[in-house]
């Protein structure tokens, strides 16, 4: 900091230093350039021996030239010294390199001189480190305050650069799923789109993605679960479903009964027909018992199962419980993994099944 | 990342244009006066001078001028009441007649004439000290002229001295002119502010015609029949010297003054007189 300081003051004197040094060396120049000719012609009005004379004149300028009076008390000029004055009448046709020259009459004349600045430290000084103040407080002070965000902020600029985004066709799909999960976000909408990782997701993909955004998961793990292969893997030991490598939490009775359909299908048994309600399935009643057992359900699921047998009533409610949350969770995608059920035509009763093929299917047990 | 350092740019480059700007700005309030002083005069130290006063002279021309205000410096005034001696040659017209009332002036080469054209009464104030004999002026040209005819000058360039109070440069031509009933163009009149300048082009056929006086030595082997005399008693004019100038330096200036025109060959060494002057 000290440095960036210092590096300041620095600039700020040398840019004060060369800029009054151009600055006295034009002004001069334009009055020398002003004055001389005219005091040369009155001078050399009769005059004789003109080299000899070009020369005195030109020690004489030398001599008296340690001038400036600067008009101004405060200056950052102390004075200017001129010296090495050289006069010369020249040839109307040479290519003159001098200061300045002048055309008298039928003659040419040049003068050439030297120009030394001397500064006045002190203002200098002082002046720079006034100026550096100032230009280090603005640029701390001032300039951080995310200027251009404020800016932003001041012109609406960044909702208008969002909505913007979000009419391009390329996030039209994306737009769909923030919709469809009334996510509101404008800023994660412009992040996502400047992702890297989501320009390869499909559009179904794009869904898991918010879908996993609007269920508070960060940005990484949405895009992992984005990207998951597309499978269900029950773990009733943690109480959990996870599809598509969205985690999804369940009462542990629903969740074994999940389990249960899900069995079946790994076993490819057939959709389960709905027991009728005054004859309960003892069979499968014990089977899911047990497996209950093993996952340490509650007892009283497990004893109602042992005692009453599978209910039609008890199938029914599990059903509906893991319908509400995978809705809840899963929004409109969790469709696909929900049990679905249609009528036996030959026991006119309501037979359900996972509508998910095997491959897709983990069990850990 | 990108975006950091696009932004760390842009704000440096803020900065330095703000910078740029503010010293740009302080920087033009400064103003200076360049004082030159004039050119047209010389001074020197008077050696063992005795008191603080300058001795001012005046001379129409540069000529030789340094070497009289050195021999005064060295010789003629230490021991004197002058700490300083200045000679100025400014151009005739700038005299005023105050420079005369006021005794601005404690040497003076001038034409009676024209003294008495600055003011009327200058006798009250100065005395002749020196007389310059007459001289003559002449009409050069690039090929033999036997005499004034208007034709001469047809399709030629005629130099002229830009000092209208130059007999030598300009009057003197100017009325001979008038007098044969030449009258001249624009272009072949070519005016020099300066006499070396005129005389140097004449030389190197730049221009055809000049006036000059006899004492040019570029011009002292000119072949005569490319002359012709245009006025032959010119007054070289006299020095003079306040009348209530002390008496001693009255007579060691005018000893001086002699010896030095003498020396520069104006007048003949013989028909100096000897000065002595009390001590």
């Amino acid at each position: 900091m000290v440095l960036k300081y210092l590096s300041i003051f620095c600039v700020s004197v040398s840019l004060l230093m060369v800029q009054g040094w151009q600055q006295v060396q034009s002004n001069s120049l334009d009055q020398i350039q002003y004055v001389l000719p005219k005091l040369t012609h009155t001078a050399f009005v009769n005059a004789y021996n003109l080299e000899g004379y070009a020369t005195a004149i030109s020690d004489r300028l030398s001599q008296s030239l340690n001038i400036v009076t600067s008009a101004s008390n405060f200056s950052l000029i102390d004075h200017i010294q001129v010296s090495n004055f050289q006069l010369k009448q020249i040839d109307i046709n040479t290519v003159s390199n001098a200061n300045v020259t002048w055309h008298d009459g039928q003659s040419r004349f040049e003068a050439k001189y030297d120009l030394g600045v001397h500064y006045s430290y002190i203002y200098l000084l002082l002046v720079s480190l006034l100026l550096s103040v100032i230009i280090f407080v603005f640029e701390r002070y001032v300039l951080p305050i995310s200027w251009t965000r404020k800016a932003y902020y001041l012109f609406n600029l960044r909702q208008f650069n969002h909505s913007l985004i979000a009419k391009k066709p390329e996030y039209a799909h994306l737009k769909q799923a923030f919709l469809s999960f009334q996510l509101k976000n404008d800023e994660l909408f412009a992040s996502i789109t400047e992702d890297p990782r989501f320009q390869p997701l499909t559009e179904l993909q794009t869904k898991w993605l918010v879908c996993a955004l609007y269920n508070q998961h960060d940005l990484d793990k949405a895009f992992e679960i984005a990207q998951h292969p597309d499978l269900m893997v029950f773990n009733p030991s943690e109480q959990t479903v996870t599809i598509h490598g969205l985690p999804i939490t369940l009462a542990k009775t629903p969740l074994i009964y999940f389990s249960w359909y899900a069995l079946r299908q790994m076993d490819a048994l057939p959709a389960y027909i709905n027991p009728a309600p005054n004859k309960p399935d003892i069979e499968n009643g014990q089977m899911l018992a047990e497996l209950m057992i093993g996952y340490q359900g509650h007892k009283k699921a497990i004893n109602e199962l042992q005692e009453k047998g599978l209910r039609c009533k008890t199938l029914d409610q599990n059903r509906n419980k893991i319908k509400s949350e995978l809705i809840k969770v899963l929004g409109e995608l969790a469709s696909s993994y929900l049990i679905q059920g249609e009528r036996d035509l030959k026991t006119a009763r309501y037979k359900y099944a996972l509508p998910v093929a095997k491959r897709f299917i983990r069990i850990v047990i | 990342m990108v975006k950091y350092s696009f932004q760390s740019f842009i704000k440096f480059t803020v900065l330095i244009s703000a910078l740029l700007i503010i010293t740009k700005v302080i920087s033009q309030q400064q103003s200076l006066t360049v004082e030159l002083p004039e050119l047209h005069s010389y001074s020197c130290h008077v050696k063992q001078a005795l008191g603080d006063d300058t001795f001012q002279i005046y001379t129409p021309t540069n000529w030789q001028a340094t070497q009289l205000a050195d021999e005064l410096c060295s010789h003629t005034l230490s021991n004197t009441a002058y700490k300083n001696v200045s000679i100025s040659w400014q151009p005739r017209d700038s005299l005023t007649p105050q420079d005369l009332i006021f005794n601005k002036f404690d040497l003076i080469w001038h034409r009676k004439t024209a003294l008495r054209g600055l003011f009327p009464n200058w006798e009250e104030y100065y005395q002749d000290v020196l007389s310059l004999p007459n001289y003559s002026v002449h009409l050069y040209a690039r090929s033999t002229l036997t005499d004034f005819s208007p034709g001469i000058f047809a399709n030629k360039r005629i130099g002229l001295i830009d000092d209208k109070s130059s007999y030598s440069g300009y009057l003197i031509l100017m009325e001979t002119l008038m007098k044969q009933g030449v009258s001249l163009d624009d272009q072949q009149v070519v005016q020099y502010t300066n006499r070396q300048q005129m005389i140097n082009d004449f030389l190197n056929q730049k221009i055809d015609f000049i006036p000059a006086s006899e004492f040019h030595p570029e011009l002292s082997h000119w072949p005569k029949n490319q002359t012709i005399p245009l006025a032959t008693d010119v007054s070289m004019g006299q020095w003079f010297m306040p009348k209530n100038i002390d008496r001693q330096v009255n007579c060691k200036v005018k000893r001086a003054l002699t010896l030095y025109q003498a020396k520069l060959y104006v007048i003949s060494q013989s028909s100096a007189p000897s000065i002595t002057c009390e001590v």
